[in-house]
């Protein structure tokens, strides 16, 4: 085992010198994981105000009250004159009729309007029209409480009476969070930090790792090797846990980049790797071996190093799309989902959500564990029969 | 004495390729044993099975009286190799090469400083042992790439082209590190394609061409396999089968090769002489564009076992 770690910790020194690879394993990934946690941040409604434009085309005292409420709703609304309705563009648009607040003095039925662009994210629709109706409930709820009975006898101390109960805050309010077989589609940091750690562990360790496998091999201080007292098993032994430890650092400099983020707040990104930080990191120890083996095989497969340059950015990129790091598992079709179950990166993401997003410990993910152990078996077995250490 | 090296019966096929056929040599403490032949003679195939990198098809090889195949690990121990290619790591200096390989033989603290220092200065690196190796130059490269193959103090050094593609001045320099290696009674096989390499270092000598040994003894021994005297080579529009018929017919003229308007011919010391030769040749009829008259030497003689040239 001496000689094993030997090798790994000269071949890790190697690795950590050149600026490339720095480039990769530090300054890259960091910067990926930000860029996506702030474009995916608004990836769900729940915590952000709805854009709708509103046309109030009655402007009396109750419609304009009525448009306090949408505000108070979550609602960022936008208000357009009915002259210029016409010619304004919009997303979602509410049409507040003509007669809008006698009709509601007068107990008469009347019909808001909402319109949507077709082109419209259905996802913040759906979400515009529960809090439409949360907001028509509190509007009702404050029209009984303030139980006036005709137009003519409202006076302006009515009227701010009104105004008064509407900018209440709710009496009641409902708390929905997802339990039991419930699953919430990881989105924002919560999505992206998880998976651009996963992604450039394999980038950094696939395309690093087997450009200098390759680089060894074609140079000859493999074969060199070969020829001291190092058995062949244990040169590639060596090799491959150099990998896993180059694999293990891009891991541990990722989570502390993670959580240094989400501390500081940067660009409002909110995100921790939970109380359980440690099994995110022990969690990491197969899939770290599984990307090791997968680059122990590239490197004994590629012939030159540009091969390993350019085909290990693309084995990189397939297995952070197929694998889920890009984007959740849970928006991808059903085949999709079922061919990223043989990539290792599917099962980090597994794990990484089943610590990061839903709380698990250690027994949370053996299952994943287990095949991404599986995987690194796999692979560094096809690896060590493709190696050509002999030259 | 048991030799430090003995190679029987050695014998390498790749498909239908025969690389090695049958080589037996042995080499003794304190010698160093030359392999000449051309690129692809299989010179770099044997030292391969030689230091375990290739499984032998047939035959055995032995370092002082251990089995390569049967204790791998004691053998290799005794053994450095240093490859035809310059296998270092260049983006690290030339003490951190030094000391990776260093460490990979077990050696520790001031063992391994001691060693190192010794060997940069043996080299002629000391003053640049930090800097990366990236930026010497092919000789260096080259100097750092044996010192690599020493570090452990091996007794028996294996050198595959060790002066391939640097000037002379860096090749001088190789050539004299050898001969201080060996004057600590260590054992060098050497395999080269430059003939005067080989004549100027190497105690004995092989002649390798298409995997056999074809020849095998000291410089005198091989080159007293042409014979004593001078080497006349003469060029012109005549055939072959005309100067072979007018060199039987001239006393103390013997041919070494020949083909059609190119002939070498040993001019018997004990014979008449050069003159002698040129006017029975004359007389029979020949003409020719070029003359030249030396002493021969180990391509000489190469030419005559191969019919062909050792650069070829």
């Amino acid at each position: 085992m001496r000689r094993i770690w030997h090798l790994a910790l000269h071949d890790t020194r190697l690795f950590l010198v050149a600026r490339e690879n720095l480039f990769f394993m530090f300054l890259m990934p960091v910067m990926f994981m930000l860029f996506f946690s702030v474009v995916f941040r608004g990836n769900g409604p729940t915590d952000v105000s709805i854009s709708l434009q509103v046309v109030d085309r009655d402007s009396g005292f109750l419609s304009r009250a009525f448009v306090k409420q949408l505000e108070s709703g979550r609602f960022d609304v936008v208000a357009v004159a009915p002259a210029a309705a016409d010619s304004t563009a919009y997303i979602r648009r509410l049409i507040i009729p003509v007669g809008f607040t006698d009709s509601v003095l007068a107990h008469r039925p009347v019909d808001v309007a909402l319109t949507k662009k077709s082109d419209s994210n259905l996802e913040y629709d759906a979400a515009a029209e529960v809090r439409l109706r949360q907001v028509q409930a509190r509007f009702l709820g404050a029209l009984a409480r303030w139980n006036q009975e005709a137009v003519s006898e409202i006076s302006v101390a009515d009227q701010e009476a009104l105004l008064a109960l509407i900018a209440e805050q709710p009496r009641l309010t409902v708390a929905a969070e997802f339990a039991g077989s419930g699953r919430p589609v990881p989105s924002g940091a919560g999505q992206s930090i998880p998976g651009m750690l996963a992604m450039f562990m394999v980038m950094t360790v696939a395309i690093g790792g087997s450009e200098s496998l390759t680089r060894e091999k074609l140079g000859g201080t493999l074969a060199r090797l070969a020829t001291t007292t190092y058995s062949t098993g244990e040169i590639l032994g060596g090799k491959l846990l150099h990998l896993v430890l180059v694999g293990m650092v891009q891991a541990m400099v990722l989570m502390a980049a993670g959580q240094a983020i989400g501390r500081l707040g940067l660009f409002g990104i909110d995100f921790s790797w939970g109380p359980r930080y440690w099994v995110v990191l022990v969690g990491l120890v197969p899939y770290a071996f599984a990307v090791g083996g997968v680059t122990l095989l590239l490197g004994g497969l590629f012939r030159t190093t540009q091969q390993a340059e350019s085909l290990g950015w693309m084995v990189g990129m397939v297995f952070a799309a197929l694998g889920g790091c890009w984007w959740p598992l849970e928006i991808m079709p059903r085949g999709a989902q079922i061919l990223g179950g043989f990539f290792p990166t599917f099962w980090a993401m597994k794990a990484l959500h089943a610590v990061v997003t839903f709380g698990r410990g250690l027994d949370g993910i053996l299952l994943p564990m287990a095949v991404l152990a599986g995987f690194g078996a796999l692979f560094a077995w096809l690896g060590a029969r493709t190696m050509k250490v002999t030259g | 004495m048991t030799p430090v090296l003995e190679v029987r019966d050695l014998r390498k096929v790749f498909g239908d390729l025969v690389a090695v056929d049958g080589i037996s040599f042995a080499v003794g403490e304190g010698e160093i044993y030359g392999f000449l032949g051309p690129n692809g003679a299989g010179k770099t195939t044997t030292i391969s099975m030689i230091c375990g990198l290739l499984k032998p098809t047939e035959g055995e090889v032995l370092v002082q009286g251990l089995s390569v195949a049967d204790d791998p690990r004691a053998v290799k121990r005794r053994m450095g190799v240093v490859p035809q290619e310059v296998a270092l790591y260049e983006e690290l200096s030339a003490r951190a090469n030094l000391e990776f390989w260093g460490g990979i033989f077990d050696l520790r603290g001031k063992e391994m400083k001691d060693r190192v220092a010794e060997l940069l200065d043996q080299v002629g690196l000391d003053e640049r042992a930090s800097e990366p190796v990236k930026n010497f130059s092919g000789g260096m490269k080259r100097r750092l790439n044996l010192a690599m193959g020493l570090v452990h103090d091996p007794q028996l050094i294996l050198l595959d082209e060790p002066t391939v593609g640097i000037d002379p001045q860096a090749r001088h320099k190789i050539l004299e590190i050898v001969k201080q290696i060996v004057a600590k009674g260590r054992t060098v096989l050497y395999t080269t394609h430059y003939l005067e390499e080989a004549e100027d270092l190497c105690d004995r000598l092989a002649i390798i061409d298409n995997g056999c040994i074809l020849a095998e003894g000291s410089v005198d021994e091989l080159k007293a396999q042409l014979g004593e005297g001078s080497l006349l080579t003469v060029q012109g529009g005549f055939g072959a089968a005309d100067l072979t018929t007018a060199a039987s017919g001239v006393s103390g003229l013997q041919p070494v090769e020949i083909a059609d308007g190119r002939g070498m011919l040993l001019v018997g010391r004990d014979g008449p002489g050069v003159s002698h030769a040129l006017e029975g040749l004359f007389q029979a009829g020949l003409t020719f564009d070029d003359i030249s008259i030396k002493e021969p030497n180990l391509e000489d003689l190469f030419l005559r076992l191969t019919g062909r040239e050792l650069r070829d």
